[in-house]
């Protein structure tokens, strides 16, 4: 906490600047090195790599480190963001060859957009959503119907899950605008089940058989989701898939980031802490409330387009209740309202699934005791959530007011 | 022309009449007293002119127009801003957080400029955070070092301040306080009461309904002072006048007293 406090220009000079931007580039490299090594490891490697950095960052928070990397990459915000891009945009390359874990790249990818727009209504506004796995079913069936049924191009059925999500998002926020708490759970937890059950018994699409065959994103006449031949060496078909979904990623990343540091995001904060004193101080809460759901949905339905567009296949079975409580997992793992510490609980989470499919078995065993861990040793999440601080964010001080500077002036 | 007016003002909660035809009126630059015995009505009272209750009788009436059935925060934005009894900052918010909500509805940038212009979002933002440190350093200089740290690290009295400062900082024309000292003890109690002078001296013409038990701040703080018993008003006057009244003295101490 001290260290957020301090002034952005306390350490200001060129000499000190310079090593500090070796600093950030050096833990983006670690950063990704780290996401590389786990997906392309081994699982007994991997999973004692994901173990170790459960367990480092668990450990570092407690002297501020974390909140230490936060303030170097905010001090360096431009260098900190594009050499992230250009070591994300690494991963894919590294990973050309290798089918699987480009695979599990992807869907980490994909479930690092839903989980983020989980966070809009659960960690930012505190209403806990079970229904993002049903948001996420609604994007990947539009872009299912428009692809297979209409059969036009995945990019409207890319804007129509955006359009269909953002409604839903409405239609189920209404029902919850009158309840709080384990209610508004329990109305969300409803309509996920009701929405499995109901794709199931609708014939036109697919009913419990699915859809198959959805087309996947291509530009022109180039797909990308295919296996291309580069001089001479087989890429993965997911390259350029995962490229695309990490672009976009970033893209809704920015989004998140923005809306979390703007006023949005201070007025969901206020009325997750207390309704009444955000309604008395000009909050419109019902709309902040549709606002959580509506840009939340959208973040789902995008994910589940996506994943549509890169399975060939939607089916009730994927977007089920459970599935919902993974992504809920995802969100209480990494932090809940830091969109950084989201991405890396649906990154830990999605690999140490991957890993574990050979002892499936087994695999929920550790997943809840993860979760349970988690929860007990660090509730905020592996990331906590920080402290606004705009000073740092702006590079800008505030100015004392002059009753501020009377009293300095008579203490000294 | 009154300010603030309320006609006839009752709301029935199951049967029981908690503010019971309450007339009441407030003009600006003025100070009012609210002092009852518990379960008077005070609170409810200026629950139902923030909105939070509706009344169900009477009208509640801002320079002529009727409010009564506005919610409570289309009150705020007409300008009537209030504290609560049992503080409601938000505790896992920062200071500079908390007072910046209380200009939320003066932000005019929507989401497109947040996304797309973060540079004007985030001038606006600086500005406003500016003012919020203005007006924190107005009542309590040394909170500024103390801007980024969360509001539950806060002593007692400073988080009252933070509350009067998140209500005053949007400039209202109303400031409903309730039970600003609750909670502090005789010297905060003091420095409280220089805060309310203080409010008077960096807003101009604005007026303040104050409940409070303290019959200290009650002689020194308000102009003017209104008596509740049992939801409904049963005395207005000066502090002088108001202590010798036969009503109000059978209200605070029973009738064996007098």
């Amino acid at each position: 906490m001290t260290d957020l406090n301090r002034s952005p220009d306390s350490s200001g000079s060129q000499v000190v600047r310079m090593p500090e931007k070796i600093l950030t580039i050096a833990c983006n490299l670690l950063v990704f090195t780290l996401a590389f090594l786990m997906l392309r490891l081994p699982y007994k490697f991997s999973l004692t790599l994901v173990a170790l950095v459960i367990v480092a960052l668990l450990y570092i928070e407690r002297s501020g480190a974390i909140n230490a990397v936060f303030s170097l990459y905010i001090r360096n915000k431009k260098l900190a963001a594009l050499s992230a891009i250009i070591f994300m945009l690494a991963i894919p390359v590294l990973l050309a060859r290798f089918r699987y874990q480009s695979h599990i790249a992807v869907m980490s990818v994909i479930y690092a957009m839903v989980c983020l727009g989980v966070n809009f209504q659960m960690g930012s506004a505190n209403m806990v959503n079970f229904a993002p796995a049903a948001f996420m079913g609604i994007g990947a069936y539009s872009m299912g119907v428009v692809t297979v049924k209409l059969g036009v191009s995945p990019w409207f059925g890319l804007l129509a899950s955006i359009i269909l999500c953002a409604a839903a998002g409405l239609l189920i926020g209404l029902p919850t605008l009158r309840t709080k708490g384990y209610y508004l759970s329990l109305v969300t937890m409803a309509l996920q089940l009701a929405f499995t059950q109901l794709i199931k018994n609708i014939p036109y699409i697919g009913g419990p058989n699915g859809l198959s065959g959805v087309k996947a994103l291509n530009i022109g006449g180039f797909s990308l989701y295919k296996s291309y031949t580069f001089f001479g060496a087989k890429l993965a078909p997911h390259f350029f898939y995962l490229i695309f979904c990490l672009l976009t990623l970033t893209v809704l990343y920015y989004v998140a980031v923005r809306v979390s540091i703007s006023r949005y995001g201070l007025a969901l904060n206020n009325i997750a802490q207390d309704e009444i004193a955000a309604n008395c101080l000009g909050v419109n809460v019902s709309r902040y409330k549709l606002f959580a759901f509506l840009i939340g949905a959208v973040f789902c339905g995008i994910g589940g387009a996506l994943y549509a567009s890169l399975t060939s296949f939607v089916g009730p079975n994927d977007f089920t209740f459970a599935r919902s409580l993974i992504f809920i997992c995802m969100v209480i793992l990494g932090g809940m309202d830091n969109p950084a510490g989201v991405l890396v609980g649906a990154f830990l989470l999605t690999v140490i699934t991957e890993k574990l499919r050979d002892f499936s078995d087994y695999a929920q065993l550790i997943y809840a005791l993860l979760l349970v861990i988690i929860l007990v040793v660090r509730p905020s999440g592996l990331i906590p959530k920080r402290v606004r601080n705009y000073c740092a964010l702006f590079g800008r001080e505030l100015l004392p007011s002059p009753q501020q500077q009377d009293a300095e002036n008579k203490s000294s | 022309m009154a300010l603030l007016d309320t006609k006839d003002v009752s709301i029935n909660f199951g049967g029981l009449w908690a503010v019971k035809d309450v007339d009441f009126s407030i003009g600006t630059d003025e100070i009012v007293g609210l002092i009852g015995p518990n379960g008077s009505g005070k609170t409810t009272f200026l629950n139902i002119i923030s909105g939070l209750y509706r009344a169900t009788n009477g009208a509640v009436t801002l320079r002529g127009e009727d409010i009564t059935s506005l919610r409570p925060f289309e009150i705020f934005q007409r300008g009537i801003a209030r504290t609560y009894q049992s503080s409601r900052l938000c505790w896992d918010l920062s200071v500079a957080d908390n007072i910046l909500m209380g200009l939320y509805t003066k932000h005019k940038v929507g989401f497109a400029d947040i996304i797309f212009r973060p540079k004007k979002a985030d001038n606006e933002i600086y500005e406003f955070l500016q003012e919020c440190m203005d007006m924190l350093s107005y009542f309590n200089p040394s909170l500024f070092k103390l801007r980024y740290d969360l509001t539950k690290n806060i002593p007692h009295i400073d988080r009252r301040r933070i509350e009067i400062c998140r209500a005053l900082v949007g400039h209202p024309t109303v400031l409903l306080l309730d039970e600003p000292t609750a909670g502090l003890n005789d010297e905060e109690t003091m420095q409280m009461m220089m805060d309310i002078h203080k409010i008077k001296r960096k807003i101009k013409d604005i007026c303040i309904i104050i409940i409070e038990h303290d019959m200290k701040v009650m002689e020194r703080v308000p102009e003017r002072i209104v008596v509740f018993n049992a939801g409904r008003k049963i005395a207005e006057g000066i502090y002088g006048d108001i202590v010798k009244d036969h009503d109000v003295i059978n209200a605070y101490l029973g009738g064996a007293a007098v």
